[in-house]
């Protein structure tokens, strides 16, 4: 095009561009906003949410481009049209149509159009606003904004989800039931703040409401996980309720409970003739179930603290269970140290139901040798050393304030948990290693299943070579 | 090729053109600016008007102007074509020997009044068609041409309409326009009877003369015209045709005879003069619309339905300018 004419005719194609632009976005929003709407309302009823509002916008763009680039934008011929509809004789659409002939009467005719174009205000050129679209558009618009916004409670449920809903509050009342549970048990508070965690978790879950079906069964079972949870961490009375708890170790706990020593001996009777008459993998794997069925026991936590002579005493059992495992690695004959196993148990039993500290009794026993043995040492040097080796620098609780039946972290009559102050020094004592191997093995016991698989072998190998 | 100079001197010479016809002409400014715009573009044109009304004096105050041969030609139901064209004379030289020497008629001239052209003979009548179309005569076999520039302006008497023969459309077609002169209002007529209390003579003083006015069609001939007023012109054309497309209700029922390609080349050729004239070097729609009339009014035959409802040409032509479907094409209002 002749540069003076496209100059003179820029401000002009500015302003019809422009109600172009205005035209195809309006008419743009009006093909997607319907759609996008329907969509959206489809979608929420359906209970499938997905990036309506995104895609409308998106759709809303590419619309309007191709709109704009295919019908819309105004070409020179219809601008000049619109242009000498302003009283310019047809000047402009005359130009533009011999813009590309070169002879003197269309050059002058060119240049008298650009003196008219020049002399005409582009504002003077009318542009349509579609103004009428434009409100139905925003009104679209409102309504596609407000059925967004509302949640997702208002829909009534899609056909296939009545079941799921069904299922939600079920689990639900379960949650309620759980948390109601939780925060009445008598569990440690750090117990319960972690179970009142994971209950959060779950509750979070549902709460979202995108739950599938598929997910419910998996949050059930979470669920059953952590009412299991909370039965663990619910202290029992007396260790008796621990081991009934335990299938395995169900007869051996209804003896103590009923304090029965002829039950007892026929149940650990039993047990060991089922443990002796098995060999090879099968033994190994029922004296590892006893074994682990003992620790399972062992973590229950028991309100009276006199309870944990019954504790160490199965804790030695299952020491020496586990003795007679490498034993069968060894391909050595672990009858007897299987029946020595339940004979020292069925021994220390009958003990606590004696009312004897076992425990005690022995470390005190241990303590008063060693003192008798350092003395004499102090008496006489050079005779009767000490071996040392059977001793072991230990961390002395009594020696350090605290009372008969203090175990650490254990529960008290109270309920609290018990613990002593922090001394000025280091509290410590030689204890032989008779007197606290049975509070490290009990002590392992609690703790193996969280040990990685490697760290439980070390552990077990040195408790056993203690042993 | 058409340079500034030439634009310039057009609208200079079409300004004094004008101003010296008013000098002999009062009122009638439409036919004067048509009657310029005609002999411009080359066409003919057909006065219509009652007595006294000053066709002839309009056709000769033109001749005046454009500084061209003028003659006049009375037609009576009596005239011969050879009273037109002229015939060949036998004459006897000084030594006795005869020839045929032909003698050109009045027609042999640049412009003729053909007056009261309906009162001849349709033989005579047809005469001119000859002329008007090729710009020549035949006489015995013998081909003559006229020179350019050729402008037949006839003129016919709407009243008396008894002894008369209307001209036969092919002769119609050959005119560019046809105007109508109407009454002088009383101010108008004042001004003609003191004008002519000094003379009875016309006093227009020559502008251009014949290459002059050949030069002036040349320029206004190169006038560029778009596409979309073209198609217009020809939309108007063809909507007078009963059996085209293009027609609409109004030619359905009004007319019975449309007009011909001849009034699409009027039109377009009329509407560059115009333009020009009008200071634009482009041809405009309201330029056809102006034109529309003149040019279409005596090539349209009304039907039996028109002349019943008493319409008049003018009435239906302006009834087709207003129809829709001329607008769709080439022109939106």
């Amino acid at each position: 095009m002749d540069g003076e004419l496209k100059r003179a005719l820029s401000p002009f194609l500015r302003r019809l561009r422009r109600e172009a632009a205005a035209r195809s976005g309006v008419n743009g929003a009006l093909a997607v906003l319907p759609l996008a709407l329907a969509g959206e309302i489809v979608c929420r009823a359906l209970h499938r949410p997905l990036p309506v509002a995104a895609c409308a916008l998106g759709a809303w763009m590419l619309t309007a481009a191709l709109l704009y680039v295919l019908r819309d934008r105004p070409t020179q011929r219809e601008a000049a049209r619109r242009i000498d509809a302003l009283g310019l004789h047809e000047a402009v659409g005359t130009a533009v149509e011999f813009q590309g002939c070169d002879s003197g009467m269309c050059r002058m005719q060119r240049a008298q159009a650009v003196e008219a174009l020049e002399r005409t205000d582009p504002r003077s050129l009318p542009v349509s606003q579609p103004v009428r679209r434009g409100a139905v558009c925003l009104c679209l618009l409102a309504a596609l904004c407000i059925v967004s916004a509302l949640p997702q409670s208002v829909w009534p449920d899609a056909p296939g989800d009545a079941a799921q809903s069904d299922a939600v509050s079920l689990l639900q009342a379960r949650l309620d039931a759980l948390r109601q549970t939780i925060e009445t048990a008598e569990l440690r508070a750090e117990d319960r703040a972690q179970l009142l965690a994971q209950l959060d978790a779950m509750q979070a879950q549902l709460d979202e409401g995108q739950l599938d079906v598929s997910a419910l069964p998996e949050l059930s079972r979470r669920m059953d996980e952590l009412a299991g949870s909370v039965d663990q961490l619910t202290p029992v009375d007396t260790y008796a309720e621990a081991l009934i708890e335990i299938e395995l170790l169900r007869s051996v706990g209804e003896a103590i409970a009923a304090e029965d020593e002829t039950a007892l001996a026929q149940a650990f009777s039993e047990m060991e003739r089922r443990l002796t008459g098995l060999s090879g993998t099968e033994q190994i794997n029922a004296l590892m179930d006893v074994v682990y069925a003992i620790g399972s026991s062992m973590r229950r936590p028991v309100r009276d603290a006199r309870q944990d002579v019954l504790a160490h005493a199965f804790a030695v059992l299952s020491g020496e269970l586990e003795s007679a495992v490498a034993m069968v690695y060894n391909r050595q004959d672990n009858t007897r140290k299987i029946a020595g196993a339940f004979d020292g148990a069925q021994e220390r039993v009958h003990d606590f139901f004696a009312g004897k500290d076992l425990e005690r009794e022995e470390a005190a026993q241990e303590q008063e040798e060693t003192q008798r043995r350092l003395s004499h040492w102090a008496d006489k040097p050079g005779e009767n050393e000490i071996n040392h080796g059977e001793v072991e620098t230990v961390y002395d609780p009594p020696a350090g304030g605290a009372r008969d039946g203090y175990v650490p972290g254990a529960l008290d009559a109270d309920g609290q948990v018990q613990r002593i102050a922090a001394p000025d020094g280091p509290i410590e004592g030689e204890v032989p290693y008779g007197s606290v191997y049975g509070a490290y093995y009990a002590a392992y016991l609690q703790v193996q299943d969280q040990l990685p698989r490697e760290l439980q072998e070390t552990a077990a190998a040195y408790l056993l070579s203690l042993q | 090729m058409a340079n500034e100079a030439d634009v310039r001197r057009f609208s200079a010479q079409c300004a004094q053109i004008m101003q010296q016809i008013r000098r002999d002409i009062v009122g009638q400014e439409d036919v004067v600016e048509n009657t310029v715009i005609a002999m411009i573009a080359g066409g003919n044109v057909l006065l219509e008007g009652v007595p006294g009304i000053g066709k002839t004096r309009l056709v000769r105050s033109l001749a005046r102007v454009f500084s061209l041969p003028f003659s006049r030609i009375q037609f009576t139901p009596d005239l011969m074509p050879a009273d037109i064209t002229g015939t060949n004379v036998l004459e006897q030289d000084s030594e006795g020997r005869r020839a045929y020497r032909f003698v050109p008629g009045p027609i042999f001239s640049s412009i003729v009044l053909a007056d009261e052209i309906n009162r001849a003979t349709p033989k005579t009548q047809s005469a001119l068609l000859e002329a008007m179309q090729e710009y020549a005569v035949t006489v015995s076999g013998e081909n003559h041409r006229l020179s350019e520039p050729f402008f037949v302006l006839a003129t016919q008497n709407p009243v008396e309409q008894e002894g008369t023969y209307a001209l036969p459309e092919a002769q119609l077609d050959r005119f560019m326009f046809k105007l109508v002169m109407k009454y002088p209002s009383v101010e108008q007529m004042k001004s003609i009877v003191l004008m002519t209390q000094e003379t009875m003579e016309e006093v227009a003083e020559p502008v251009v003369d014949a290459e002059g006015l050949l030069a002036m069609r040349a320029t206004a001939r190169e006038i560029p015209v778009m596409d979309g007023i073209v198609t217009y012109a020809m939309r108007l054309v063809a909507a007078t045709q009963p059996d085209s497309q293009e027609a609409g209700d109004t030619a359905h029922r009004y007319i019975r005879l449309g007009a011909s390609p001849r009034a699409g080349q009027a039109l377009i050729t009329a509407a560059k003069v115009r333009a020009l004239t009008n200071g634009r070097l482009n041809v405009a729609y309201e330029d056809i619309d102006a034109l529309a009339a003149p040019v279409l009014r005596h090539r349209i035959k009304l039907s039996y339905d028109a002349l019943a409802e008493r319409m008049t040409e003018d009435e239906v032509i302006a009834q087709l300018l207003r129809e829709p479907g001329q607008r769709s094409a080439g022109k939106k209002r």
